[in-house]
């Protein structure tokens, strides 16, 4: 990679493994055709726990990242393996500034298989991706889509998750592409998906 | 309907507000926010809002005696309670007293999605019924005029019936009742209709200028015709001529018209070429022609040459039921003309309309409804708004002298006639110059802004 930094930092926070970090890089990258950085995180979530619900309050998390995050990124997206809640839900997969800079994905509930027992590792880094893109695309503005076949369908369970492709469709591309021209940003041409292993 | 739904979260709490203001935002919708209940009638007044989370417990004003005055005010917002763990049975209380669902803090993601979808669905069918009802208000409409009581009916079959015919009619009524639409009305329901329809008001013009307006001249007929002109019998050739305020037309020129509705034929001011023309006559007054005739200001052969029918049109003080329907269609055109958006007249200032005697019928409360949507800065009209009626309005068993109710009964008059001089001496059946001296002695101004407020220093 070259000196220049990318549009996308990822940061892990808290325990993340780093294959997962790579794989949502490489499908954000590729879904985006932005470059993508995997950065160096905070180890402690400790700061976000809230013992009345044994969850960490997605909220505080993008405040605070907000607030302390000096990186030349013009997009962060946190990852965390603990169950994130926003106070009005009982819990979130992910949580984005739509307009802002900052969102948030949370692996803890995407190994889960409707009836018990996990999914496979494919599957699992398939749902990481489709969220952390669908929660990234909030920061560039981008809001629900009717469309069946679009990334920015709402999503509220895992079986909706899995019905839902990792692309934008048509309509939520478009609109997106205005926010890369408004915003002046680079896009990759082609650029392959090893530089990032 | 605005393609965009707008939402209004109230919450004290800003982590609730904010979060739930987050999470919609999503979805794409507009969404604001309100920290209490005063705070949210307030934006509801400014504003419409399709759907409104409402939190029970908060400060100064709870969320049920906020849904109290939503449902009574904006019964067209849905509403969602939000409560907290453990206070279930206020949120079945709210339920009964209107909400539209509730939400239990924290909510399930999905819990939350699909009762938005829902909710908005219900809304979706309730502002399809609002469209549905408007459209069949608008069957009370006829060629523009608004009506659904007996007597307006009666006159809208009447109107049917005498359409096909070419029959002379006479419409009779006070000041401001529509007369010349009931008049186009039945030109556009005749056979003519595609012909002109030419509308002349005789108490316009000087009796020599009238002349030459319905008959038109040669040029060189009198100082000043430089070339021959069209008068509005010539005009209305194929189609119908509308007589509006014909009792005053001079005696010497009712036996020339009556002549003209003998013949089918007249010439022009200075001309003699006979011109054939083919036209139906409409005509209409505010006076009692028959009291005229008698007086002698008035033509026996002509009335009945133009009263082979009679349609006469109630003052709006005798149809009260049909106040809302136009104060409504009024409101509405004068906000989209203004480009306001105000949507209700309250149950308050409606029977404020109501009681109001309108001396100048329809086109006073039209004018009434205009100056208060003008005034207007909420989405409703309310009482306030109307202020400018009351002043005549006092109560009827208050004491008052002969002076004070002889004096708010011209000034209303002056008001009703858009302070037309002559009109208003001729419906108080006084002359002109009385009429100033009572202006006069009375200090009645015409002010716009006066009459938008009412005015303290006019209390004896
Ligand atoms: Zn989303
Ligand atoms: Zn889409």
């Amino acid at each position: 990679m070259s000196g220049e930094s990318g549009v996308v930092g990822i940061v892990p926070i808290g325990e993340v493994k780093q294959v997962v970090l790579k794989i949502l890089a490489a499908n954000i990258q590729a879904v985006f055709n932005i470059p993508v950085d995997i950065l160096n995180g905070r180890k402690s979530l400790k700061k976000f726990f809230n013992p009345n619900r044994n969850q960490y309050n997605a909220i505080t998390i993008l405040d605070h990242m907000e607030r302390r995050w000096k990186q030349p990124h013009k997009r962060i997206l946190a990852v965390v393996s603990v169950d994130l809640f926003i106070p009005i839900l009982t819990y979130v997969f992910g949580e984005a500034q739509i307009n802002g800079k900052m969102a948030v994905v949370s692996t803890y509930r995407l190994n889960r298989r409707t009836g018990g027992g996990n999914v496979s590792l494919e599957r699992f880094y398939e749902r990481v991706a489709k969220v952390g893109i669908h929660e990234l695309a909030h920061t560039f503005g981008l809001v629900h889509c009717k469309e069946n076949h679009c990334v920015m369908r709402a999503s509220y369970s895992l079986r909706d998750l899995d019905y839902y492709p990792l692309y934008f469709c048509d309509y939520c591309q478009s609109m997106l592409d205005d926010v890369y021209r408004r915003m002046k940003l680079r896009t990759l041409k082609a650029r392959s998906f090893e530089d990032l292993f | 309907m605005s393609a965009k739904i707008r939402i209004l979260v109230v919450d004290d709490e800003l982590i609730v507000r904010e979060s739930l203001k987050g999470w919609l935002k999503k979805g794409g919708y507009e969404v604001d926010t309100a920290a209490s209940g005063p705070e949210s009638l307030e934006m509801l007044e400014l504003a419409p809002y399709d759907l409104l989370f409402l939190d029970i417990m908060m400060p100064k004003m709870n969320g049920l005696e906020v849904l109290e005055i939503v449902k009574k005010r904006f019964p067209e917002t849905l509403v969602v309670m939000i409560t907290a763990y453990g206070s279930v049975e206020t949120a079945v209380k709210a339920m009964k007293n209107g909400a539209n669902d509730y939400l239990m803090k924290p909510f399930e993601p999905e819990t939350l999605a699909l009762l938005v979808e829902k909710l908005l669905q219900q809304k979706r069918i309730i502002d399809e019924n609002l469209l549905l009802k408007e459209q069949v208000a608008r069957s009370v409409r006829f060629e523009n005029i608004i009506g659904v009581s007996e007597e307006m009916q009666k006159i809208f079959e009447m109107i049917m019936d005498i359409s096909a015919t070419d029959v002379p009619v006479l419409i009779t009524g006070e000041t401001g009742t529509g007369k010349e639409l009931i008049a186009k009305a039945i030109h556009a329901k005749s056979p003519r209709k595609h012909g002109p329809f030419i509308p002349i008001n005789c108490g316009a013009f000087p009796e020599h200028l009238l002349e030459t307006e319905l008959f038109g001249h040669e040029k060189g007929a009198f100082t000043g015709a430089h070339r021959a002109k069209k008068g509005r019998i010539e005009m209305s050739h194929g189609g119908t001529l509308f007589l509006d305020e014909v009792g005053e037309i001079p005696l010497k020129m009712q036996v020339d018209l009556l002549r003209v509705l003998e013949t089918k034929s007249f010439h022009r001011v200075g001309g003699t070429e006979e011109i054939n023309v083919d036209f139906r006559i409409l005509a209409a007054t505010n006076r009692n022609l028959l009291e005229e005739i008698n007086k002698g200001n008035f033509r026996q052969d002509f009335y009945y040459r133009l009263n082979v029918i009679s349609l006469h049109i109630p003052p709006l003080r005798e149809r009260p039921e049909d106040i809302p329907v136009l104060a409504e269609h009024f409101m509405r055109r004068y906000s989209r003309e203004t480009n306001k958006d105000i949507d209700t007249i309250t149950p308050e200032a409606m029977e404020v309309l109501k009681r109001y005697p309108w001396p100048g019928n329809v086109r006073e409360l039209q004018n009434a409804i205009e100056r208060a949507v003008v005034i207007s800065k909420k989405r409703c009209l309310d009482v306030d708004e109307f202020s400018f009626l009351q002043v005549s309005q006092k109560g009827a068993g208050e004491a008052k002298s002969l002076e004070e109710i002889e004096k708010e009964h011209i000034e209303a008059m002056l008001r009703a006639h858009d302070w037309n001089i002559s009109k208003t001496a001729r419906a108080l059946k006084i002359n002109r110059v009385t009429l100033h001296k009572k202006i006069k002695k009375y200090g009645l101004k015409r002010s716009g802004q006066d009459q938008c407020k009412p005015d303290n220093s006019r209390k004896s």
